[in-house]
């Protein structure tokens, strides 16, 4: 009785104390372990393939009103009046290849029918949000592509644009 | 000299008898020793009891999971003696199999065909021992360990399905995991870990090939070990808790009546001694070692029979019938291996695997998030719920519980025929996506319309029936049902009706000679 009464007045005992310790140690070290193990499953880009800079081709190779495939670099640049955009070939509703239809004049998935127009806003179908963007920039007269970033976008937004 | 001198000389050399510690199982006390002293054989009980015998009730699906697996695992480790997991070679190893080693494609077709009918095994033994009741006290956390067993079926054949790396399997992944990257806040994380980039590359190769030949086996190895043990702690299949009269209603029966029952349906048994008459106001549990009653109570023990031979025999039977189903599968269909993978050009249409198809139909629908992650989210949580949420003991181990509940199971099922395909046509017809685009926010057709659509079509049975004061096993019975018969529809309408674009299609006119059983 005695011992339980210190124990109230210190608040802690110390086998409480120690318990605790071990506790809060134990827990340390197994999300310790985890986050390592995550890291561990989170592989660094290799540099110069898809995940690097690309370079597309000289900026008047891609004039307006043209669009053009570049399958190294899983991206589409879209010739503009004031510059070109670079979309990721990659559909927003479930990751399938978008083809550009010529006869149609527009991007169809054929996955599950998602239209995006030149810009890559959604026409129809599924996609929640237009075709993600890559930052681009032009050196020398040619475009450069950075493929390690994506940048999704509510809307078509003339800021998006790399030009000369 | 005679075979029986030699059978003689056999069984009681040293060798034999170091092994064996019984005599011929001819008799009681041996065929006890048989099945309690075998490592694989003290997986069964010494005796069962004659009801969870039947075909009827159990239809042997967990035994023939079990064969599938066992298939699984030996053709499978056939097949890892030439398969390469390199985005280069792969798909030359896949053609090499098929064409240069002998029995190589035979071997390639029974494990796909083993894979597709375990999935569909696990399926409908779990929709067995959802319909007999067999979730109910104390068996309730083997249905959790079920639900998990499950998931890791579908892990293992999804990840398997990436490995022959032809358009098929690349469409198929790049589709599956691109559902994964909805998840809310952790999805674009889950997404990278499992492909081990941002898209299905060498990388994603190799992760589903260790998944598939190492980490979803032995999960499997284990979590089946533990079902199987906790069946036997939990006594037995729930079939031999139902009286031997099936329409006299448990409590209302009079002891004496009881023990009328027990005489005839000794008589039908042919039994001639009974070690204890059956008196349901006993229970049997362990005097003076612990409190509580064992899974035994208010059950008679003489109803049963020695498992040797009689389970020996009917595992030996359905692990030929399943084997040799899978060999006519096999002669009859080889296991498809389209033009290799290529991330470039997206094979039209481009589906996921039959067991994941009805999401994708229900992706038509709605918002990804919600078709994707929030339904399939929500009814893994209402399986793992079931047997806490419907907590009585009574009705275990008959089909449908009642005729009642077999007459809610019927209504469900056909207003459930009715509504779903209704639902799918009409919201192909008007869909409320193209119809509110740039009228109403995405949130309106894509959630608000979708959730309230699906709600009503699922709580209006329940409603209904509310008017019959339902016991809590009767409304499970209403929400599984409308859950596995949509889950059927929605699955047989992505795989047969879905054509070129995932568009809607006469199965019998589909456009560009597309077959849909060219996927399996």
């Amino acid at each position: 009785m005695k011992s339980n009464e210190n124990a109230d007045q210190q608040g802690v005992s110390r086998r409480r104390f120690l318990l605790w310790g071990w506790g809060a140690s134990l827990a340390l070290l197994l999300g310790q372990s985890l986050t390592g193990l995550l890291r561990f499953f989170t592989p660094m880009v290799e540099p110069g393939g898809f995940g690097g800079k690309i370079v597309a081709g000289q900026i008047d190779e891609f004039p307006p009103g043209s669009i053009t495939h570049v399958s190294k670099g899983r991206f589409y640049v879209s010739g503009m009046e004031d510059g070109v955009l670079v979309m990721w070939h990659r559909c927003t509703h479930l990751g399938c290849t978008v083809p550009w239809r010529e006869d149609e004049g527009r991007f169809h998935c054929p996955c599950h029918g998602g239209i995006y127009n030149k810009k890559g806003e959604v026409l129809a179908g599924p996609p929640p949000r237009p075709l993600d963007l890559f930052s681009a920039e032009v050196v020398d007269g040619k475009v450069v592509v950075d493929t390690g970033e994506v940048t999704e976008r509510r809307q078509f937004d003339p800021s998006q644009l790399t030009s000369t | 000299m005679s075979i029986e001198s030699w059978t003689n000389r056999l069984t009681q050399s040293r060798l034999w008898r170091s092994y064996f510690r019984h005599g011929w199982p001819d008799n009681p006390l041996d065929r006890s020793l048989l099945m309690t002293s075998g490592l694989f054989f003290h997986l069964h009980p010494v005796k069962v009891n004659r009801k969870s015998l039947r075909w009827s009730y159990s239809m042997g699906l967990g035994i023939i999971t079990i064969v599938l697996f066992l298939v699984l695992l030996f053709t499978g480790t056939l097949l890892m003696f030439y398969y390469i997991p390199s985005v280069e070679r792969a798909y030359p190893t896949m053609k090499a199999i098929q064409t240069g080693i002998p029995l190589g494609q035979f071997t390639r077709d029974m494990h796909r065909w083993a894979a597709h009918l375990m999935v569909l095994a696990v399926i409908l033994h779990a929709a067995r021992v959802f319909y007999t009741g067999a979730y109910k006290a104390p068996r309730q956390f083997n249905w959790v360990i079920g639900v998990f067993l499950l998931l890791i079926t579908l892990g293992a054949s999804f990840t398997g399905y990436l490995l022959p790396w032809d358009q098929l399997a690349y469409w198929a992944i790049t589709v599956g995991t691109n559902i994964a990257g909805y998840a809310p806040i952790i999805g674009s994380v889950l997404r990278t870990l499992l492909l081990g980039g941002r898209e299905v590359g060498q990388n994603a190769l190799i992760r589903f090939y260790t998944l598939h030949i190492m980490v979803f086996p032995l999960l499997l190895i284990l979590a089946i070990s533990y079902h199987m043990w906790r069946v036997r702690k939990d006594g037995g299949l729930a079939a031999q808790e139902v009286s031997d009269t099936p329409d006299a209603e448990p409590e209302g029966t009079a002891p004496e009546a009881d023990q009328h029952d027990d005489n005839t349906s000794l008589a039908d048994t042919g039994r001639d001694w009974v070690i204890f008459p059956r008196n349901p106001s006993k229970t049997y549990g362990l005097v003076e070692l612990m409190s509580g009653t064992s899974p035994m109570v208010n059950r008679g023990p003489e109803n049963t029979v020695f498992s040797f031979p009689i389970v020996l025999l009917l595992e030996l039977i359905i692990f030929l019938g399943t084997t040799f189903l899978l060999f006519l599968f096999s002669l009859a269909r080889h296991a498809p291996l389209g033009e290799m993978a290529n991330p470039t050009i997206t094979i039209d249409p481009a589906k996921a695997p039959w067991y994941f198809v009805g999401l994708q139909e229900l992706l038509e629908h709605m918002h990804p998030t919600l078709a994707g992650i929030v339904i399939p989210g929500v009814l893994v949580l209402f399986l793992l719920a079931i047997p806490y949420l419907d907590n009585s003991r009574s009705g275990a181990g008959r089909w449908f519980t009642s005729a009642r509940g077999k007459r809610i199971v019927l209504w469900t099922t056909l207003y459930t025929l009715v509504v779903m395909p209704a639902y799918i046509l009409l919201d192909n017809l008007i869909t409320p996506r193209e119809a509110l685009r740039g009228v109403l926010p995405g949130y309106v057709s894509q959630w608000l319309i979708p959730i309230v659509v699906i709600g009503l079509l699922v709580a209006l049975p329940v409603l209904i029936l509310r008017r019959w004061r339902p016991t809590p096993r009767e409304i499970m019975l209403t929400l599984f049902t409308v859950m596995f018969v949509s889950a059927v529809i929605f699955t047989l309408s992505g795989f047969f009706l879905r054509g070129p674009g995932f568009k809607l299609y006469p199965p019998w006119n589909m456009p560009g000679g597309y077959n849909p059983l060219n996927d399996l």
